[in-house]
């Protein structure tokens, strides 16, 4: 199992970064919006404790499940399956902001600014998706020529959210501080976990909304 | 000149132009309500050309032309706006258009969507109660009872959570058959909706502010 707190710093998030989250994409944010973000990224980056987690398993996928040697079985689906076809072994992860964001961001919300909530709510996601990415810079280093998929989360692509207890159970429980709850809702919120598969043959394809069936999907690209 | 003062209270809402200290030494919605009504325009007049606003926020919103901020200030500058009313709708001069109780269900602390909708319908008229997230059917039994006549909204973000939204309708409409219920959230379809036996669904926020004056039309 590999573990590992990187320094804020070392996670490339930007301002940008921020924007496009919050759906800005070619558009510049009103002034308020910039300032704001500006200001509570140099705020959260003192206070942001980032965690991940990795463990490689070896096995195989038959149909629409992904069957580890070591006796653990994930329903991912037909839409996830075929894209980690070929994989030779698999790295179940969790990536987190952390808890000291979690308390941070619980803080804000019980006051009444509802844009500075939000606003930190885009950045918690992005520090949680920029710490997933470099979780899959570690993770090339560590398999070497091999290859590997993208991530892959519960919840999305017709992989039941409630398959989050096993990956849970094959990370030991409490991954990176992260909680699961009888729903399968990470605490913090800000956090990340799923599946990737690794070989010689395989491919890194993005999700692309044109895999998933889910059409009220609120990821959806329009 | 009140059409032009309404006009520009509706532009200065969309925009999410508060108050003069915000707006860059212009006059923002909180100076214009006051303006409106020491001038002598009638309240509900006042009110109209604020819903006007966010209706038009809530549009472009729901065509991908405007972004969650967007709302988020258009709503600050709508309630600078409501404070100049809150008088009028005490002494009943105005009426709110009826009551809305929201919440994320049980299970769920998701509150983005929420929060939204309860912006957008409060921003078109009606009182909001909001009840917050991981909302149990008695919390919701409860604000019922002290407010006949409501519609309730129900949300949830999870697909592990969507199935507590049944739970909590039939929780309600074993104490009040009539009540109407509306849910949304990203798992949520029509096709749930109406499996669970909701008086509707909607995508979007300014979806819910249609859906909740159809349901009271």
């Amino acid at each position: 199992m590999i573990h590992f707190n990187p320094e804020f710093t070392s996670l490339s998030i930007t301002a940008n970064k921020v924007y496009a989250e919050m759906g800005y994409k070619q558009i510049q944010p009103e002034e308020q919006v910039v300032m704001l973000t500006e200001s509570l990224l140099k705020e959260i980056l003192g206070i942001a404790t980032p965690e991940y987690t990795f463990k490689l398993y070896r096995g195989n996928i038959e149909g629409d499940t992904v069957y580890l040697d070591e006796g653990s079985q994930l329903k991912v689906g037909t839409v996830l399956s075929s894209l980690m076809q070929g994989s030779e072994s698999f790295a179940i992860f969790a990536a987190t902001a952390g808890n000291t964001f979690q308390r941070y961001q619980e803080e804000l919300k019980k006051g009444d600014d509802l844009l500075k909530s939000y606003v930190a709510d885009a950045i918690g996601s992005c520090i949680a998706e920029e710490t997933g990415d470099y979780m899959e810079s570690m993770l090339k280093k560590e398999i070497g020529a091999l290859r590997h998929t993208n991530r892959f989360s519960p919840g999305y692509c017709g992989w039941h959210l409630s398959e989050q207890k096993e990956l849970f159970r094959l990370l030991g429980e409490n991954p990176c501080g992260i909680t699961l709850s009888d729903t399968c809702l990470m605490t913090p919120i800000k956090s990340i976990s799923g599946i990737i598969g690794i070989g010689r043959n395989v491919k890194e394809k993005k999700y692309g909304c044109r895999y998933c069936e889910l059409e009220t999907c609120y990821k959806r690209r329009k | 000149m009140n059409e032009e003062l309404l006009s520009k209270l509706s532009e200065l809402t969309e925009a999410g132009k508060i108050n003069k200290a915000l707006a860059k030494g212009q006059d923002g919605v909180d100076e214009v309500t006051k303006q409106a009504l020491d001038e002598g325009v009638a309240p509900d007049a006042v009110l109209e050309a604020l819903v006007k606003g966010m209706s038009a926020i809530g549009e472009k919103f729901a065509q991908g032309k405007a972004f969650v901020p967007n709302m988020l200030l258009a709503a600050r500058a709508m309630n600078a706006g409501m404070a100049h009313l809150k008088p009028f709708f005490s002494s009943g001069q105005v009426k709110r258009k009826g009551t809305f109780i929201i919440g994320t269900v049980f299970g769920d602390l998701h509150d983005i969507g929420k929060n939204l909708v309860a912006m957008m319908v409060e921003g078109s008229g009606w009182e909001v109660i909001d009840l917050g997230v991981d909302v149990k059917p008695e919390k919701f039994i409860n604000a019922v009872s002290q407010h006949p006549g409501c519609v309730v909204g129900l949300s949830a973000l999870l697909t592990t959570t969507m199935g507590n939204m049944e739970v909590v309708l039939k929780s309600l409409r074993e104490k009040y058959p009539t009540l109407k219920i509306i849910i949304g959230g990203a798992p949520i379809s029509q096709n749930f909706a109406e499996t669970i036996g909701a008086n509707g669904f909607a995508t979007n926020p300014q979806g819910a502010v249609e859906l909740l004056n159809e349901l009271v039309a």
